[in-house]
């Protein structure tokens, strides 16, 4: 079972951060399909937000067909995001080392490295979708 | 973690806001004022109060002290009685047995006979009503491991809280009105505090209201929020809808400054602010954007309203407030 | 039982027990002093002695004086509780009947239930009330059947002395119930326990002096008269002013001490000073029920004033 935190400074909605950290452990295969998702209950009582966040959250991962609600049971995943580890990742992250040791030599904090890093990222996102990113940085 | 499916029952499956009846609003004031009389001369504590909280919602009441928080939750629950105007609970006007019936308040000192234990504390507001849970006040209680043989004078400041969470939950009341019920309490009881409120909530029909001034802790508590100020309704409405309406800019102080302007701040050469959108999100000009939190929302708009005073307490000279609403 | 009476019961046992404990050693106390009493009355020593004129040999005089103070101060003992039953009342039972709540704040908790207020005091004030009615009716109907042997026999108890003026009859039930409601709406106003006490003791006390000074205000004594130096009408068990003396034919009054003679020599004194007839003021025995009914009448009065007093400021959410 996986234990949500709801960071409260950040401008993202609770409702989002629960699908977020659910996507991102059914990645990581935390989740697996057949688990439990805790009970709203649980997760009101543990993280002190509001109920209707909850069962808001939980209604946007049913329709995402990433869980099922059995009646009187829970809450159960239907389907994983975790993707077996393949060549191209084997390959992808030993680029990334060389990358990031040449950004190291180059005399990048990893401040530095994870900003660079991000707006590399954000301007990839935005570049074939033509739109504006909302972000600031 | 691959567990069968246990067979715990997952709580309240119907949520909240189609439960509750869209009938009247859980709280509904009207022309409400109230006027303070003592030896300093009469003063209007509330004045032109006109609100509608809706049933089967979690609501901040927000505002700096003496803006009249208190004594609203008393002309809710008949404490005090209006000078003018009137309140109402789920359409029964205040001090009504059926008003009487629907309220349950939890002062801000939590006041509880200090020589009664627990126990006896439960039985006697149980006696006091028609209407009685006497598990469900237990199992609060016993959730956060107080003894029922505990006298209430030796309780700390958090458990003293939970009984008298406890007290009122067991009158299974629609309507929960909370003042202040963090401000004495360390951030851990807080936390565990407000998890056992979101969880009676999920586990009940029930509205609340409570009044906070720790901010951060209503933030993804409280999904609709009433603003008082000098005893005036400042600010009303859906959380999620203040949050989407407003944006935070960020910017150079010397570009002309957008309209709808809640409050801004400029620190040297740059300008910070609050800018109600009207749900669009876009604010033209050449400023980086920002959706805010409920916080920034609120404290945009408590500083808006305190212009006169922060222009004098200021820290920096530069510090010039301009605000408009 | 309904919830207000029973949270009502529930923070006034201590006091309905105390009250009780109270009742019980009164009604021990009474009834072995009055077996005691009665006893000595009819024992054989006593048999010599008189209670109006002096006495000879037959009576032992140092042990009959002894007995007569013995009594008198045993007496006055138990009248004195009953004469300050309402400042008691007032100070432990009254002050804090809602001065606590508010004072602690716990009437927030205990209005905002479904009972209301009304409930809230009635039940409390009635609960308070009845016990403290009780005590009192017991208290004093045990003190005058004490007394009742010696009455009118021993300087001291007298129907007219202040303990038993105060301490019996309807006016002793009055004057706790007015400490009571006078305590209960000053701790209501002051919302504090230890102010509304002062202000409690202060209000009984002075009520009860300015009763015990102007008593004779309200039931003035009557003027008894004897012509020349014929007998005059016996004092008896009459309450004495202590103004006596003289009458002019225009019936102006003249101290005693112009003509401090007998006889003769008063005839001739009396003559000299024109005098034409004797007089002295007193209350005839008769009168201990206007006292009663005037008393009685004034400590009811400022109850209800007092009450009315308490249900206002409940209206006027003085809580």
């Amino acid at each position: 079972m996986i234990e949500f935190r709801i960071d409260r400074g950040s401008g993202v909605a609770a409702y989002l951060q629960i699908v977020q950290q659910t996507e991102q452990a059914l990645r990581m295969g935390v989740l697996r399909v057949g688990d439990r998702l805790p009970t709203a209950r649980e997760v009101v009582e543990a993280t002190a937000i509001n109920p209707n966040t909850v069962l808001k959250a939980y209604r946007e991962l049913e329709r995402a067909g990433l869980v099922e609600a059995r009646r009187g049971l829970g809450t159960f995943v239907r389907r994983s995001l975790a993707r077996p580890e393949s060549e191209t990742d084997t390959a992808l992250r030993a680029e990334l080392g060389d990358w990031l040791a040449r950004a190291r030599d180059a005399g990048l904090e990893r401040e530095d490295i994870s900003a660079l890093f991000t707006s590399a990222l954000d301007a990839l996102e935005a570049a074939p979708r033509a739109h504006p990113p909302q972000k600031d940085t | 973690m691959s567990e069968s499916p246990s067979p715990t029952p997952q709580a309240a499956a119907t949520p909240q806001a189609a439960a509750a009846t869209p009938q009247a609003p859980a709280l509904r004031a009207r022309g409400l004022g109230f006027r303070f009389r003592s030896r300093a001369g009469a003063r209007w504590a509330l004045r032109d109060c006109e609100f509608a909280l809706p049933a089967g919602r979690i609501t901040a009441l927000v505002g700096p002290n003496g803006a009249g928080k208190t004594t609203l939750f008393h002309l809710a629950t008949d404490l005090l009685r209006p000078t003018e105007g009137a309140v109402e609970v789920f359409g029964h006007t205040a001090g009504t047995p059926e008003a009487r019936g629907g309220v349950a308040f939890l002062a801000q000192d939590k006041p509880l006979y200090p020589r009664y234990t627990v126990e006896e504390t439960l039985r006697l507001v149980s006696r006091l009503n028609k209407r009685w849970d006497h598990k469900g006040a237990e199992d609060i209680v016993r959730a956060g491991d107080i003894p029922l043989s505990a006298r209430v004078g030796t309780l700390s400041g958090g458990e003293r809280t939970r009984v008298a969470l406890a007290l009122a939950m067991g009158r299974r009341p629609g309507l929960l009105l909370l003042d202040e019920p963090l401000a004495d309490l360390d951030p851990l009881v807080r936390e565990e505090f407000m998890g056992t409120l979101m969880a009676e909530v999920l586990d009940r029909e029930l509205s609340v209201v409570l009044s906070s001034h720790v901010l951060p802790d209503i933030e993804h508590s409280c999904d609709y929020v009433l603003l008082l100020k000098d005893g005036h309704i400042h600010l009303a409405g859906d959380a999620d809808e203040l949050r989407a309406t407003h944006t935070l800019i960020k910017g150079r102080a010397d570009h002309p400054v957008p309209d709808h302007v809640v409050h801004a701040r400029t620190s040297g050469r740059q300008l910070t602010a609050l800018v109600r959108t009207g749900g669009s999100g876009t604010v033209p000009g050449d400023w980086a954007t920002e959706s805010p939190t409920l916080e920034d929302v609120l404290l945009g708009h408590l500083r808006a309203h305190a212009t006169a005073d922060a222009s004098a307490a200021g820290t920096a000279p530069s510090t010039a407030e301009g605000a408009a609403a | 039982m309904n919830g207000t009476l029973w949270l009502a019961w529930r923070q006034q046992r201590t006091l309905v027990l105390v009250a009780a404990g109270l009742a019980v050693l009164g009604t021990v106390i009474a009834y072995l002093a009055h077996r005691h009493l009665t006893s000595e009355l009819a024992a054989d020593w006593m048999r010599g002695c008189g209670w109006d004129s002096a006495n000879g040999d037959a009576c032992p005089f140092q042990r009959f004086s002894e007995f007569r103070e013995t009594e008198v101060v045993r007496l006055r003992a138990f009248g004195f509780l009953i004469i300050a039953l309402p400042g008691l009342v007032g100070l432990f039972w009254g002050a804090p009947l809602l001065g606590r709540d508010a004072e602690l704040g716990t009437s927030k908790l205990v209005l905002t239930q479904d009972a209301n207020r009304t409930r809230w005091f009635v039940s409390r004030f009635a609960l308070a009330a009845v016990v403290t009615i009780a005590l009192t009716t017991l208290l004093s109907l045990l003190w005058s059947w004490w007394r009742e042997p010696l009455n009118d026999k021993v300087y001291g108890v007298q129907w007219y002395d202040a303990f038993a003026l105060n301490a019996t009859g309807p006016r002793a039930v009055a004057a706790t119930l007015f400490g009571l409601a006078l305590g209960t709406a000053a701790g209501l106003l002051l919302r504090r326990i230890l102010p509304a006490m002062i202000v409690t003791l202060v209000g009984v006390c002075g009520v009860g002096a300015a009763l015990e000074l102007g008593r004779r205000a309200l039931v003035p004594p009557r003027l008894y008269v004897s012509t020349g130096s014929g007998p005059k009408v016996p004092m008896g068990d009459k309450w004495s002013s202590g103004n006596w003396g003289y009458l002019t034919p225009s019936g102006k009054r003249e101290g005693i001490e112009n003509c401090t003679y007998t006889g003769e020599e008063l005839r001739k004194c009396m003559a000299s000073h024109n005098y034409v007839q004797r007089f002295y003021e007193a209350n005839p025995h008769s009168d201990r029920w206007l006292f009663q009914a005037w008393e009685t009448g004034i400590f009811l009065v400022l109850t209800i004033a007092l009450i009315l007093l308490t249900g206002w400021l409940l209206r006027r959410r003085r809580v």
